[in-house]
């Protein structure tokens, strides 16, 4: 072996050792919203004073009761750890804003408060104000920085157009207007038919209110494709039509019979417990008329193919696609994981896992999240809440495999998955795992495999134990809602 | 997929939202849900909430059924208009959901003006109101008979009244495998059994001729029994079996008293299906004819109230039916004595409560254990133990098994068992696995015991802190937990495999 070989030999344990530190600490604990944006909180509070729009008292009042509330909305969310701010993912959103904001000076003279919101749903939204928050659901399902740059770029029209402020005006000149109050006396005043009547009204009011909003969407489209010609990013209309796919997350097949990954961790699998064995409705064939198809009259947004139609004439010429770094992709999908777990769902958690496993993941991170799940379902089931850790969703929903992961994790006897869980806690990935991981496996282990009776008081005091020896960790917050429970 | 218990909320929610009104109020005070639970062959197949809206005309209200499967995910809504009406009953067979409501003015409990203004102006026009829906969420057809209502004042202080009006006996509703649905209801002139196929014809109806003030309706396969309980001395007598077929559209009527050889009266703990056989049964206790009366203290239930237990598996002819007894008065089961004691180390007297069928075709008889204990002569008592007492195909009786529930303090022989006596039973069946649960709710604690593992598998507390504990019957195999949390003042409701 020669020296330099020698050397590397030395090194490379060291610098893989690092690379683990790398991938395993997404962010650390502070880097959540109820830590990171404390002084923003406290000075939005403070910036976003109502302003006087409307002379008449009642309209003032009311528009001052949205307006204070909407600030609540976003103070509360940062409380509550809905965002959080970490270094990769939150600067490639951020790069995009500022390309865009940096090209369309005129537009954009303000810098916008950014928020990544660790909410799965495919979305991205403003509550005007020049606050962004892009969800990472959104950056998890786009396909390229140019269609995430859409996204951002439609919301950041929104603020341009100040759509939500105009929003909550309309809102609070109808609902202190004559004619509103004198359509609710009306409701009073009838014998009959009060609550259709009422439900009437409001329909009038949310079609003019979706007829404002779809008129408003039209033009954040609009202006968004201004925004993104000027920043020189490419605009393809089909972006659109990719959207409409947005909610099929839990609709897609595993590349594995479902066995394969139990086995991989030599679990126990029986394909009985994937058989539902209820004889109740969720196993018949069932086909009422939809009621909560909402009707299009009062959708808030077009449909995505119309979109697509109306936009594509202003399409670029051969749109660039940017691939979103694979190591951007993979974080924000494991910050994504991580809070489905920790919101407890942990059903589309492992289904996120597995289908990552189908796109070769090897990370090690994921076992962990395997774990973690087998421990905080038995966990669950001691504490008489299995089903709600579950969160079963009607088969109409979801893919044949989800179901059946679903209804094993439903009906997978108690022993087993003990058994799983000491199988799991014995996998020899756990050497190779930092600290805080092995740390929070020893305080999964007290919550599960004690076999004692536990009290509130000894799993906050093992939550406690956990966040004060490794006060950074992303997983204090676990620890931290057990010990508010 | 929102919860039924989100259902009224989001409506009223999305509009207070808007505005904190008075309407809003007012129109939410309109709004009342029902919740049922829907079964098939015994067992629980889903929920169903039954919400009446608003009124729509001196006679007339808008109704939204949501209707829920076995993990209470909605699968979908049906909105109607009807006259008023009380939902009853729910039953489900050949995909096809039946209601039975009680139509009338009057229906229910309504306060003074409302009991007024309908008596003056709506339609005087009491009817049982069948509704047939498809699972496409369709009403497919209605079966509609008339009814004579009780009406009765409720003095609810100061000069205020409210007005009941209800059935003699309510609407009873039982699928038939293959066939559709038996009905019984009675009212002031008459008792009917009505046979109806799932698509909401009426194949059969049968006049039910004794007038008793009590009827409990039961199927299996296409046999029909009704059990009815006279108003007689032994108070916990005087049962009388009623079986009927629908195979021939029920012409026959079989009458059965449910007496022993000797004449003494049962008295009946279980009227349900062999999970095995799906055969209905009945089990319970024969009764002391010389202590018939002594069924109220620690003394009386010492003083043997009871000759031993019976178990009867049913069939549409008197031929079918098989009785099983066994005497402990005849001191023929080891452990057992004459007067029904269980002798060991904390002896004890059984309350008997329920009784079930196990997968070998046992019957497992379940008591509150009153533990006695003597000094110079004198006994005193209390409530510890749930015990489990089996009886063999051939009547052998043992005990087999009793666990450790809540105790009382001890008491005297005067002590009234019901006033001692907090254990609730009830059952839960695992098809798959052929076990039996036994779920002991008491006053401090809910215990669940699998018989077959004679193993006690959890004890909740129904108090945890600030958070009170209930335990229901839910799918098969499983327990609604429902966690009230008093400071929160939310409740969390969690369908649990047991």
């Amino acid at each position: 072996m020669t020296r330099v070989s020698l050397l590397l030999f030395c090194i490379l344990p060291g610098l893989l050792n690092a690379a683990y530190g790398q991938t395993f600490s997404l962010y650390s604990y502070q880097d959540l919203s109820h830590l990171y944006y404390q002084t923003q909180k406290d000075s939005l509070k403070k910036a976003w004073e109502c302003p006087d729009v409307f002379k008449e008292h009642d309209t003032q009042k009311k528009f001052r009761e949205f307006w204070d509330s909407r600030t609540e909305n976003i103070t509360n969310g940062i409380i509550h750890d809905d965002y959080l701010h970490d270094e990769e993912v939150y600067a490639y959103i951020a790069s995009i804003v500022r390309q865009i904001s940096a090209a369309n000076p005129q537009l954009i003279p303000f810098n916008d408060l950014v928020l990544l919101d660790r909410s799965p749903s495919v979305n991205a939204y403003t509550v005007g104000g020049h606050v962004l928050a892009i969800n990472l659901g959104l950056i998890v399902f786009s396909r390229s920085r140019e269609e995430l740059a859409l996204a951002i770029a439609h919301e950041m029209s929104h603020d341009i157009l100040n759509h939500f402020q105009n929003g909550m005006e309309e809102r609070a000149a109808w609902l202190t207007s004559d004619e509103y109050k004198q359509s609710l006396k009306d409701v009073l005043n009838s014998k009959y038919d009060r609550l259709t009547k009422l439900h009437q009204i409001l329909e009038n009011f949310t079609f003019s209110r979706s007829r404002h909003q779809r008129y408003h969407e039209d033009e954040a489209d609009s202006l968004a494709v201004i925004l993104l010609k000027k920043s020189n990013i490419s605009f393809d209309a089909r972006y659109f039509l990719h959207l409409d796919s947005a909610d099929d997350d839990y609709l897609q097949l595993l590349q594995q019979p479902l066995r394969t990954y139990f086995t991989a961790y030599q679990l126990s699998y029986e394909d009985a417990w994937t058989t539902r064995r209820s004889h109740g409705l969720s196993t018949r064939s069932y086909n009422f008329s939809d009621s909560s198809t909402i009707a299009d009259s009062v959708k808030t947004h077009p449909d995505c193919p119309e979109r697509y139609e109306r936009t594509r004439r202003w399409a670029s010429a051969n749109p660039q696609s940017t691939p979103i770094p694979a190591a951007i992709r993979e974080k924000a999908n494991k910050m994504l994981i991580w809070n489905l777990y920790t919101s407890g769902t942990l059903t589309p958690c492992l289904y996120r896992i597995l289908l990552q496993k189908d796109k070769g993941a090897k990370d090690t991170w994921y076992d962990f999240m395997v774990s973690n799940i087998f421990y905080s379902l038995y966990f669950a089931d001691r504490q008489l809440n299995r089903f709600n850790a579950i969160g079963i969703i009607p088969k109409e929903y979801i893919s044949r495999d989800y179901y059946a992961l679903q209804t094993l994790l439903e009906q997978i006897p108690r022993d087993n998955l003990r058994e799983s869980c000491e199988i799991l806690g014995k996998q020899t990935f756990w050497t190779n795992l930092p600290v805080p991981e092995r740390n929070f496996k020893e305080l999964m282990n007290f919550m599960t495999l004690d076999t004692g009776d536990l009290n509130q008081k000894q799993l906050a005091k093992a939550a406690h134990d956990f966040t004060t020896g490794n006060a950074s960790s992303m997983y204090c917050e676990f620890a931290d809602n057990l010990q508010k429970k | 997929m929102t919860r039924p218990f989100l259902l009224l909320s989001l409506i009223l929610t999305t509009i207070a939202a808007q505005a904190q009104t008075k309407v809003f109020k007012e129109v939410g005070e309109d709004i009342a849900t029902q919740i049922k639970a829907i079964s098939q062959d015994n067992a629980l197949v889903g929920y169903l909430a039954f919400t009446r809206l608003e009124k729509t005309d001196v006679d007339s209200f808008n109704y939204r059924l949501t209707i829920m499967d076995e993990n209470l995910n909605d699968i979908g809504t049906v909105d109607f208009r009807e006259r008023r009406l009380d939902l009853m009953a729910v039953s489900f067979e050949q995909d096809v959901l039946c209601l039975g409501y009680v139509e009338s003015a009057m229906a229910g409990v309504l306060n003074g003006s409302d009991a007024r203004q309908a008596y003056r102006h709506a339609i005087k026009k009491d009817q049982l109101l069948f509704q047939f829906i498809s699972l496409k969420g369709k009403i497919i057809s209605t079966f509609t008979s008339p009814v004579v209502l009780e009406a009765a004042p409720i003095y609810t202080g100061g000069w205020s009244y409210k007005y009941a009006s209800f059935l003699k006996h309510g609407i009873q509703l039982e699928n038939l495998a293959g066939v559709g649905f038996a009905a019984f209801y009675g009212d002031h002139d008459q008792r009917e059994l009505l046979l109806l196929d799932a698509g909401g014809h009426l194949i059969k109806r049968k006049k039910v001729t004794v007038d008793f003030p009590d009827y409990f309706l039961q199927t299996s396969g296409s046999d029909i029994y009704l059990l009815t309980k006279m108003h007689i001395t032994p108070a916990e007598g005087g049962y009388q079996l009623h079986s009927y077929s629908a195979a021939d559209s029920l012409k026959k009527e079989v009458v059965l008293d449910l007496k022993d050889r000797q004449g003494n009266w049962f008295k009946v703990l279980s009227f349900d299906n062999d999970p095995t056989t799906n055969k209905t049964y009945i089990a319970g206790c024969v009764i002391n004819e010389d202590r018939e009366k002594d069924f109220i203290t620690a003394h009386d239930l010492s003083r043997s109230p009871y000759l031993g237990v019976f178990s009867m598996t049913l069939g549409p002819t008197k031929a079918d039916v098989k009785t099983t007894y066994s005497y402990w008065t005849n001191s023929a089961y080891p452990g057992i004595d004459q007067d029904g004691l269980f002798a060991g180390d904390n002896e004890f007297y059984a309350k008997y409560a329920t009784a079930f069928r196990n997968f070998d075709g046992s019957t497992v008889f379940v008591a509150s254990a009153l533990v006695v204990k003597r000094l110079l002569g004198l006994a005193k008592y209390k409530f510890a133990d749930a015990a489990f007492v089996t009886q063999d195909a051939k009547g052998k009786l043992k005990l087999d098994n009793r666990i450790p529930c809540d105790e009382t303090s001890y008491f005297g022989p005067a002590g009234k068992l019901d006033a001692f006596d907090h254990k609730g039973f009830y059952k839960v069946v695992n098809q798959d696995t052929k076990t039996n649960f036994i779920i002991v709710d008491d006053l401090t604690n809910i215990y669940i015991y699998n018989f077959n593992n004679k193993k006690l598998m959890r004890t909740i507390s129904h108090k945890d802190g600030h958070t009170i504990i209930h335990v229901f019957p839910a799918k098969e195999g499983h327990i609604m937990v429902s966690e009230f949390d008093g400071k929160a003042k939310q409740t969390r409701f969690s369908i649990e495999a047991l």
